[in-house]
């Protein structure tokens, strides 16, 4: 039952603890604004579904459908963050359609996600590509409208970063895994293995944003 | 294929590392140039104020070289006569001094209204912007040194005094500043309302003087009235455009300056 896979989820799952610890243990001590209640949303139901994951993988019970709901409750919530992020008009509507672009390619998808044989490689991959396009917009608005000195010492740098590395690098992943699992099966455990660190680094940048939340008497000055 | 997917994965991971660190570059770079102006800022702050204490301290020593020149020269005679007809036995004598120093004081009375009037000129706090400004007109063309006409036939509104003053004085700058460098003969000025600001347009029809000398004349150690008119420009929140007219001769100067209503409701 357990096996080489099993053990990386495990720790990237373990990793989920790094962030989700630090938050609840300062959340008397800090300000939490919307987006950053949905990130932490975002980031405990990922927890949630990546240990649901790991249970039915280490039951070999099949998962795959579960993959496509996790994939669209992040986007989802992810895409509602950065609606409060991003506070440009054009760039709401992009969000916007891209919602609803997602639930046209779901239904175009159909058969194939609730086929019990196929991973949903196009449903993932376009979530990592358009999450992709909303970090380096942020990046890009914050660039334009600078508020802060020092970028790196907002929460938001490091949560964006993290988002922006791990789809980066899973983009490709995503796409390919459909493919892969069945030419290649050692190769697709290799790469999955490949997501799990991408996940701990993740972790580990959000939890040094999370050191960075403005705290909730900051403004009194002594 | 194993192969292309390890580089594709590698290259979106470098491209994402090169955002962050773009962003961070160039974030720094962006705070350099901000800082950068800001201390440019600070530096043309520092002179405008810089003119301002020394314009103040010009006027002050020629109020101070008129009242000790003309004032209390005339004064001096005025005591001396004073002296003689004590002096003097003769009734005819003495109410002959008397009339000298009589005259002597009258002319020391129109000197100090004069120079009451210089340091703020009694129309515009009564009359307002409009009729400070014909009149202003009228003394130019009055004085012969050349001819200036006024166009400010619709009314304008009236607006806090201190801001009539300040625009005040950048006509009045400005209409020296040509009578002294521009080797004009005619001067126009016009004054005309528009939404929720009113527009001075001044002309000459003498060397010419572009934005471009304004600005430079701005930056430069000397340049005292310009940076004056800079620094009220300024804090009305107004702006200024000198323009060089095609044919080389004469500059058209248009001044916007916002009306906001005074505390006494007049608008």
């Amino acid at each position: 039952m357990w096996n080489h896979l099993a053990s990386t989820d495990f720790v990237a799952i373990l990793s989920y603890a790094l962030p989700l610890v630090s938050y609840l243990v300062t959340i008397q001590r800090r300000q939490h604004d919307r987006s950053t209640r949905l990130f932490f949303l975002y980031l405990f139901l990922s927890a949630g579904f990546n240990t649901v994951n790991f249970f039915t993988g280490v039951y070999y019970i099949n998962n795959l459908l579960i993959y496509t709901l996790q994939f669209t409750v992040e986007y989802y919530l992810l895409s509602w963050m950065f609606m409060h992020l991003l506070k440009k008009a054009i760039y709401q509507k992009l969000i916007r359609w891209m919602m609803l672009g997602y639930v046209a390619l779901l239904a175009l998808n159909i058969r194939r996600i609730l086929s019990t044989n196929t991973f949903d490689s196009y449903d993932a991959a376009f979530v990592g590509f358009v999450i992709i396009i909303y970090c380096i917009l942020f990046f890009h608005l914050q660039l334009s409208n600078l508020q802060v000195t020092f970028i790196y010492r907002t929460p938001w740098f490091w949560f964006i970063t993290a988002l922006l590395f791990f789809y980066s690098g899973c983009f490709l992943i995503f796409l390919s895994t459909d493919y892969i699992m069945y030419f290649n099966n050692s190769f697709s455990i290799g790469l999955w293995d490949l997501r799990n660190l991408l996940d701990i680094v993740k972790n580990i940048v959000i939890t040094i944003g999370i050191f960075y939340l403005p705290g909730k008497y900051s403004w009194k000055t002594y | 294929m194993e192969d292309v997917l390890i580089l594709g994965i590698g290259g979106m991971l470098l491209f994402a590392i090169g955002i962050i660190v773009f962003v961070l570059f160039h974030q720094r770079r962006v705070i350099r140039y901000q800082l950068n102006l800001q201390e440019l800022r600070e530096e043309q702050q520092k002179q405008l104020l810089q003119a301002a204490i020394e314009s103040e301290e010009k006027e002050r020593k020629r109020i101070a070289g008129d009242l000790h020149d003309e004032i209390g020269g005339s004064l001096s005679t005025v005591r001396l006569y004073l002296l003689q007809a004590s002096k003097k036995n003769s009734p005819e004598e003495i109410a002959l001094t008397a009339s000298n120093a009589n005259k002597l004081l009258d002319d020391i009375i129109q000197k100090i209204r004069q120079l009451s009037h210089q340091l703020s000129p009694e129309t515009l706090l009564d009359f307002g912007l409009q009729e400070a400004l014909a009149n202003l007109c009228r003394k130019i063309s009055a004085s012969g040194a050349l001819a200036m006409s006024c166009h400010n036939d619709v009314p304008i509104p009236r607006f806090q005094p201190a801001r009539e003053l300040a625009t005040y004085r950048i006509v009045q700058e400005l209409t020296n500043n040509i009578l002294k460098h521009a080797e004009a003969s005619e001067i126009s000025l016009k004054l005309s309302p528009l939404s929720q600001k009113i527009q001075i347009i001044l002309e000459d029809n003498g060397k010419g003087f572009g934005q471009k000398e304004f600005e430079e004349m701005k930056h430069s150690p000397s340049g005292l009235g310009l940076k004056n008119i800079q620094s009220r420009i300024h804090i009305l929140n107004a702006s200024i455009i000198f323009t060089k007219k095609k044919s080389g001769k004469g500059t058209v100067i248009v001044i916007e300056v916002p009306i906001e209503p005074d505390n006494n409701g007049r608008s």
